[in-house]
């Protein structure tokens, strides 16, 4: 059975490296390539936030908002806000734009996801108990 | 000014409830910044961008991003704007926001789209103080002054 951490984890890996791909091909002027990782970048990670709005999220709040939830939420927002800034960037073809927008966001997914990893996966993991495998394989390949 | 859980929120302020402050100059444009609590759950800034002169915004996109140690986060305009002037001081001392964030440490001025409609939906005033201190209880904050 795969457990949330696991999961999740390794999605942010593979996120991550979309993300990546999608940098060095704008730095390459490869801008279809470019379209086609970020694509893969922007639907993979919505997902996975999806998912933990809806499942991970309501399973360790039980009911009430914790300042944790209530953090990380935030953090979806600020990243929806550079999702859209990195689209407009690709559109427009400025590739020190989109460099700087990354590099941004980057640093932005690597403190949230390091909170998640070590918080909320664990938590999560606890209160869904034999749930977890379902949450996990929502996440998808 | 109201103080609450040691951060300052001044009523004569407009806020957008979550990051952003804003105050109407004289000349129409409004200038925008990172609330006490803001920066006091940010940290220590260590870097700010601010975009440059003349770039149109639309609501909701960022003027400007800062980073901590341990945080990262963009600045959202909530009406759409032109950047107008940016606080050259903050981009050479980024700690001007943890210090003095009403004041120096203040980001950008914007020219908005829609003069008379911007701060419109905004809060100010002891409606916004309260619902500040909601935020403030929400994300758990408790606010310190930053020195040099």
């Amino acid at each position: 059975m795969q457990n949330i951490g696991e999961a999740f984890t390794h999605d942010h890996r593979r996120l991550e490296q979309a993300l990546e791909a999608s940098v060095a091909h704008v730095g390459a002027a490869r801008w279809d390539e470019a379209a086609a990782t970020f694509a893969i970048f922007r639907r993979g990670i919505e997902r996975h936030m999806e998912v933990e709005e809806q499942v991970l999220f309501p399973a360790v709040e039980g009911g009430a908002e914790t300042p944790l939830t209530a953090i990380l939420r935030k953090g979806h927002r600020d990243l929806r806000v550079f999702f859209d800034e990195l689209d407009d960037a690709l559109q427009a073809r400025d590739a020190e734009e989109y460099g700087r927008i990354a590099a941004s966001m980057r640093a932005l997914l690597e403190r949230h996801d390091e909170k998640e990893e070590a918080e909320l996966y664990p938590a999560a993991q606890a209160r869904l108990g034999a749930d977890a495998a379902a949450a996990a394989a929502r996440l998808g390949g | 000014m109201a103080e609450y859980r040691g951060c300052q929120l001044p009523e004569d302020l407009f806020y957008d409830l979550d990051y952003v402050w804003l105050r109407l100059g004289n000349d129409g444009l409004i200038t925008i910044g990172v609330t006490d609590p803001a920066q006091t759950m940010g940290g220590r800034v260590l870097s700010v961008h601010i975009k440059k002169l003349g770039t149109a915004l639309r609501p909701g996109r960022h003027v400007a991003t800062l980073e901590s140690g341990k945080w990262v986060g963009g600045i959202p305009v909530p009406f759409a704007a032109t950047v107008a002037e940016r606080n050259e001081a903050l981009l050479a001392d980024p700690h001007l926001v943890n210090v003095d964030p009403y004041g120096t440490g203040w980001i950008a001025r914007l020219r908005p789209d829609d003069p008379e409609g911007a701060l419109r939906g905004l809060a100010t005033g002891e409606p916004a103080v309260s619902a500040l201190k909601q935020w403030i209880d929400r994300y758990d904050v408790e606010c310190m002054r930053c020195s040099d």
